[in-house]
């Protein structure tokens, strides 16, 4: 009685709206995406495993079998995908290591962070723009790997993939004024990323700590020319202006300021690049579950259709046409063999 | 006038001259069917040639502005409604019943402004044309299923005799849309899965729940409980066509509407 409750179709008729309250739950931002669906994934995984151990309906029918264990499958694979994966992003000036990522958005519970096991170098970067709008970026990146090194172009469409790691253009792109800090014992050298020029355009100031104080520093890019004619460049001429507590300073490169706890110089202004970082190890997993469904079931499908015409014998028009769409209809016969739709 | 805007022009005056003569030929119960064939080739070479025209002057397909998008889709389902015209003779008269349909779809293009744009980055990809050649036969299947819906539903009114009892009995229709509704199931899942391997390379992420990505799963969804409805509750054809009903205004809302009113989430149309 339970397994046949279990296997029933009410019950995946109940699972699949059940799948629907979850989705208004994430559409309404009530809940994540993994909490929302976790019930009805739950429900309908049940279902679809008594299911197939029950129901002589499936059983009878290879195809249909094959079709239904892979979505059972594909629940086991999302869910367990769910619990391992990252999603993050980083930005990287010219020149700079890829030293793990800049910060998280969303990970699993079981995610570790393998990011130290390979290595990449920031080369330059080219972008197009088409009426002031980013059009194509082209991104190099030198990749070392035992010994060996290579150089790699990050496309649009052409991410770069290390250890599982995909690393994708994002579309954000900005400036990194660089400065060096020395103070009696030590010099430090830092860049600070100015929010992401396409999205910020007239917002190019960033508040940060000095390392080592309590200093707060407020810095902001002004230049006043358009740098995204045709590619993302560097303005020839610009002010990097510096407050810290009351006092403003205006910068050109090379420009130092004295403070009480060292000595703050404007060393270079970089150029940085952002990436989408995402690992999902099932991913082609899941790809090739979602293949061998929709193939089994076009088979099925196929097999079944072959077996019935859907025009059932004697169904013709009951006002039939004068015409030849009356004699199609009428004529079954031909029509079971030649139109099995 | 240039020779796409021309072409356009002639492409639609054939569609509604040939959609009007079907609409009589069902009413008047005349065999009009060659001719409402040859007009509607004729419309659909010539809507080829003004979306191929534009093409090689703009350089890239029909992919992104709603006048693109409407007239891409006016093309895939005049093309979908003549193979099924042309295929499936038993269900001729079904004309008036999809083609007002297919009038307010050409109407809407005729309101949009024919603007240029230009195309994402994004957009330089072959699963553009996967995910978008799916996209259609998935809507053309499920326009030619709802119009027998309404057919079934409409069998319940007398005054729908005269066009409904040209066509066969509703057990056979309803087995048609069924059948057409499981095609258009393949063609969705075709399509979402063609969506997130363009997603995954373009924006790092092969699914992130934005709205437009969540209606379509909603509209698979749909079509997966309404196959299981009919295994479930096969005497109810009425309320099956009902829910096929249903099915295909939630999947127009998330092809024509969605995209339309919340274009910054989903990149892909922007
Ligand atoms: C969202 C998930 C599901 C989808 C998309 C799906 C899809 C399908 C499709 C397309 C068919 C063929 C229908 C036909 O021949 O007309 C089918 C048949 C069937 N499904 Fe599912 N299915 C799903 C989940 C389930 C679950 C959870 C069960 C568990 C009870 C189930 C049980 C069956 C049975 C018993 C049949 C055979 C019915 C028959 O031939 O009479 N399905 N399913």
């Amino acid at each position: 009685m339970i397994l046949h409750t279990l296997s029933s179709l009410k019950t995946t008729l109940l699972a699949l709206a059940v799948l629907g309250v979850g989705i208004a739950i994430i559409l309404g931002d009530i809940a994540s995406s993994t909490t929302a669906l976790a019930p009805a994934l739950s429900l309908l995984f049940i279902n679809l495993l008594v299911a197939i151990f029950v129901s002589e309906k499936i059983k009878r029918d290879f195809w249909l079998l094959v079709f239904h264990l892979s979505l059972l499958i594909l629940i086991i694979l999302v869910s367990a995908s769910r619990l391992i994966y990252m999603k993050g992003w980083v930005e990287l000036t010219e020149g700079q290591y890829f030293d793990g990522v800049s910060g998280i958005l969303h990970q699993g519970p079981l995610y570790k962070d393998q990011t130290d096991q390979f290595r990449f170098q920031q080369l330059d970067f080219y972008t197009t723009f088409q009426t002031e709008v980013l059009d194509k970026t082209y991104s190099r990146v030198r990749v070392s790997q035992e010994e060996r090194s290579e150089d790699v172009i990050i496309r649009d469409q052409l991410p770069l993939v290390l250890n599982g790691y995909r690393f994708s253009i994002s579309s954000h792109l900005g400036f990194a004024p660089t400065f060096s800090w020395q103070t009696d014992s030590e010099i430090n050298l830092g860049e600070v990323y100015l929010p992401s020029y396409l999205y910020n355009s007239t917002g190019q100031a960033l508040e940060w700590n000095l390392p080592g104080t309590n200093l707060s520093i407020w810095t902001m890019l002004d230049f006043d020319e358009n740098v995204v004619s045709e590619f993302f460049k560097k303005p020839d001429s610009f002010t990097v202006i510096v407050r810290v507590e009351d006092q403003r300073y205006e910068m050109k490169i090379g420009d130092t300021i004295k403070l009480s706890e060292g000595r703050l110089t404007l060393t270079k202004l970089k150029h940085w690049i952002g990436y989408e970082v995402f690992y999902e190890p099932l991913m082609a997993w899941i790809l090739a579950v979602c293949i061998t469904a929709i193939v089994s079931l076009s088979i099925f499908l196929w097999n079944k259709w072959g077996r019935q015409s859907w025009l059932k014998p004697g169904d013709e028009p009951t006002a039939p046409l004068s015409t030849s769409s009356a004699q199609a209809a009428s004529s079954t016969r031909t029509l079971v063999k030649k139109e099995t739709f | 006038m240039n020779a796409e805007l021309l072409s356009l022009w002639a492409a639609l005056i054939g569609y509604v001259v040939a959609g009007t003569i079907a609409i009589f030929g069902a009413v008047f119960r005349k065999s009009p069917e060659k001719t409402v064939l040859l007009i509607l080739l004729c419309g659909v070479l010539l809507h080829t040639l003004a979306l191929g025209l534009r093409w090689v002057r703009l350089g890239y397909g029909p992919f992104t502005n709603m006048y693109e998008i409407l007239s891409s889709n006016v093309w895939s389902l005049f093309v979908f409604f003549l193979l099924i015209y042309w295929r499936i003779k038993a269900i001729r008269p079904l004309s008036p019943f999809i083609i007002p349909f297919l009038f307010m779809m050409l109407a809407w293009l005729m309101m949009v402004p024919a603007m240029d744009t230009s195309l994402p980055p994004t957009y330089d990809t072959i699963w553009l044309y996967v995910h978008i050649g799916f996209g259609k036969i998935f809507f053309g299947a499920l326009m030619i299923a709802t119009g027998l819906a309404v057919v079934i539903l409409c069998r319940e009114f007398e005054f729908f005799n005269r066009l409904t009892n040209a066509l066969p009995g509703s057990g056979s229709l309803d087995e048609l849309a069924s059948r057409m509704i499981l095609l258009a199931l393949v063609f969705d899942s075709l399509m979402l899965v063609a969506g997130g391997i363009w997603a995954q390379d373009a924006w790092g992420r092969y699914w992130a729940w934005d709205p437009l990505e969540t209606w379509s799963f909603v509209t698979w969804l749909s079509l997966g409980f309404l196959v299981h409805f009919r295994i479930t509750f096969p005497r109810l054809p009425w309320v099956y066509a009902t829910l096929t009903l249903c099915v295909f205004v939630v999947s127009f809302m998330t092809f024509f509407g969605l995209p339309f009113i919340n274009t910054i989430p989903h990149k892909g149309a922007v």
